[in-house]
């Protein structure tokens, strides 16, 4: 069954005119949650991954509030990448809709579909422009500081410099 | 059934049979290779169709190419007998192809008179298309087997084949080269050779449109050589200098922009592998890695050396904000042994990878310790090749497991626990002594 899926802007969490190239200068638009980064074109956590990770904490394993993590003080930004529609195909299937919606609220897109695009086919000129936006979604659209909050032990983790990092201090190892 | 011929290169002859016969199970193809002999560059098979064939060698790097086997002999006339007893069927599906001969010798040049002459000889074959170098629609190759003996290499040929290319391999499309880490823009100490990247890749069955995942991943070898297969990397490392690479044009990602592989390239992240942070029901399809056995970098994980001396250190409070919640914080990091890792990697891939997924990593040794029964086992995991590339005082062996599906029940065994093996560093610094072989290893005292 497939599922129909609004067309455009619901997947853009922030689309700026001048996305990111690592030639350009870096976008100055600031809001609450986008500000430009000085080092965001070292390499930057894709929205992708917030879909990959969990609390750390070996006591939170069994917790379903350890994923995902919960999302805040986040800088964003939008990096123009090569479209790679089988990625995009390949990466649905691997995804849990539910944590892409949950976390895209976090970062302020309220507007995503509650179910999972199906079926996408990039030959279809309709998929193509879903398969577009999960590409700006889920690949150009990058967080390069921010934190990630467990809801079940509390436990914060920062995205530094572009750079997620889940290292642990000692009493929760 | 049909005969085609496989040419080797001259490198690594004893991952050879691991590489071709994950290759032909990646592609259900079936073959049998036990005939295999590591000191002869070529190799006879029987299979199915051009396809198999084709399918077999495309992604080796081992191998260099596979040809229909159209005859063979001690010598040319030999040779020529062959091919026109057993293949004159085929001139004719050929004859107004366009063509070249290739001579495919192990340790043998020609002069283009020589290459000439012998080409001549093919006549009776009746090709009536236009020879063409470049791109032509059919390769023919000569394929002989020089007599070696010391340094001396016969002056003709003991054996030759002739055949119809079916397919160049990885190897002979400029792979290994492609990958040369003289060539790569982001590496470092512990970057891991292009060749044995690829190959480890090969036998840990890398597929297009899966996960390959290194949780050692370092400055990422095993990831580009497992993106250059088609498949999609993630790589966490404890140290973030890896992670962050030495700038903005040197890093993990620029080196998947090198290689023209960076829509594949999923993400990078600093993460503890023995705390980990990746979903439990993310399925991993390939694992490849080269553990930290501490020569270069020592084996670490995130704790404190100390517990008594950090214990209560988790309510410090630093301008008003717990010290482990600021985001300056840096994680302690306290000495782990290597034996426990990889049992901690066994137990992570039992867990993420599909039945059917490998995992592949390197494991170090001293030449006089290394015996079977320390292979660790688990039980979930098929243990199917231990392949050892050897140093001068040392080797490391490429240990590389299959998942099985809920039937399967190994024995979850770790010989290097249980027999109590001496941490390979410790070794390694005072140089495979025999006395350092029973001496316990003491982490504090090893060089950092
Ligand atoms: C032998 S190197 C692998 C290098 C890699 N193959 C490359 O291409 O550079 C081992 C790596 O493991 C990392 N490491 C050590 N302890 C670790 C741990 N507990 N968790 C994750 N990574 C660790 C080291 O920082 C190092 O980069
Ligand atoms: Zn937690």
């Amino acid at each position: 069954m497939r599922t129909a899926v609004p067309a455009v802007p619901q997947y853009i969490i922030w689309r700026d005119e001048r996305k990111i190239s690592n030639r350009n200068t870096p976008p100055t638009t600031q809001t609450q949650t986008q500000i430009a980064h000085k080092k965001y074109n070292t390499r930057n956590m894709k929205f992708i991954t917030t879909n990959f990770v969990k609390c750390a904490v070996k006591t939170c394993d069994s917790s379903v509030d350890a994923f995902p993590l919960q999302y805040s003080d986040c800088q964003i930004v939008q990096e123009e990448l090569e479209y790679n529609p089988e990625f995009i195909v390949h990466m649905l299937e691997r995804l849990e809709w539910n944590a892409v919606v949950k976390v895209a609220r976090d970062l302020g897109n309220e507007s995503l579909p509650p179910v999972k695009p199906e079926g996408l086919d990039p030959i279809m000129e309709d998929d193509q422009v879903i398969l577009r936006d999960l590409h700006t979604l889920l690949v150009e659209t990058q967080i390069v500081e921010g934190k990630m909050v467990c809801r079940n032990c509390e436990h914060i983790y920062f995205i530094k410099n572009s750079i997620p990092n889940f290292l642990l201090p000692p009493h929760l190892c | 059934m049909k005969q085609y011929i496989i040419s080797f290169a001259h490198s690594f002859p004893n991952f050879r049979v691991a590489e071709l016969e994950s290759l032909a199970d990646l592609h259900g193809v079936s073959v049998d290779l036990s005939h295999h002999d590591e000191k002869s560059p070529f190799l006879v098979v029987e299979l199915e169709s051009d396809e198999d064939a084709a399918n077999l060698i495309r992604r080796s790097i081992l191998a260099k190419g596979i040809y229909e086997l159209w005859g063979e002999g001690a010598d040319f006339d030999a040779l020529h007998e062959s091919v026109k007893s057993r293949s004159s069927d085929k001139f004719e599906t050929y004859k107004q192809s366009t063509f070249k001969f290739d001579f495919v010798s192990f340790m043998g040049t020609k002069t283009t008179e020589e290459k000439i002459a012998i080409i001549e000889t093919f006549k009776y074959t009746g090709f009536e298309g236009k020879i063409r170098l470049k791109n032509p629609e059919v390769t023919y190759a000569v394929l002989e087997k020089y007599q070696v003996s010391g340094m001396e290499k016969a002056d003709t040929p003991d054996y030759l084949w002739f055949g119809r290319q079916v397919q160049l391999s990885a190897r002979s499309e400029g792979a290994v080269e492609k990958y040369d880490l003289k060539k790569r823009k982001y590496i470092g100490t512990t970057s891991f050779e292009a060749e044995l990247s690829l190959i480890s890749c090969n036998i840990g069955q890398v597929m297009p449109g899966k996960f390959i995942y290194d949780p050692f991943t370092g400055t990422g070898s095993f990831l580009v050589a497992g993106a250059y297969f088609g498949a999609y990397p993630i790589g966490t490392d404890i140290d973030p200098r890896s992670i962050r690479g030495k700038g903005v044009n040197c890093n993990l990602k620029t080196n998947f922009k090198q290689y023209g592989t960076s829509s594949q390239f999923i993400d990078s992240f600093v993460m503890d592998f023995t705390n980990n942070a990746l979903r439990n029901n993310l399925t991993i399809d390939s694992i490849v890695c080269d553990p930290p056995y501490g020569v270069r970098e020592g084996l670490k994980v995130c704790g404190a050396k100390n517990p008594e001396k950090a214990a209560g250190r988790e309510t410090n409070v630093v301008e008003g904000e717990l010290g482990h919640l600021r985001r300056d914080f840096i994680a302690p990091k306290k000495p782990y042994e290597l034996a426990n890792l990889l049992e901690d990697l066994l137990n992570f891939a039992a867990e993420k990878l599909p039945t059917g997924g490998r995992l592949a990593f390197w494991m170090p040794t001293a030449n006089d310790e290394f015996v079977e029964h320390h292979i660790p086992q688990h039980e979930r995991l098929q243990h199917l090749y231990a392949l050892e590339q050897e140093f001068n005082k040392w080797s490391r062996r490429l240990l590389v497991y299959v998942k099985r599906d809920e039937g399967y029940r190994g024995c979850t065994t770790n010989g290097m626990i249980e027999n109590n093996v001496t941490s390979f560093r410790v070794r390694y610094f005072k140089s495979f002594n025999e006395k350092s072989r029973t001496t316990e290893p003491k982490m504090e005292n090893l060089p950092q």
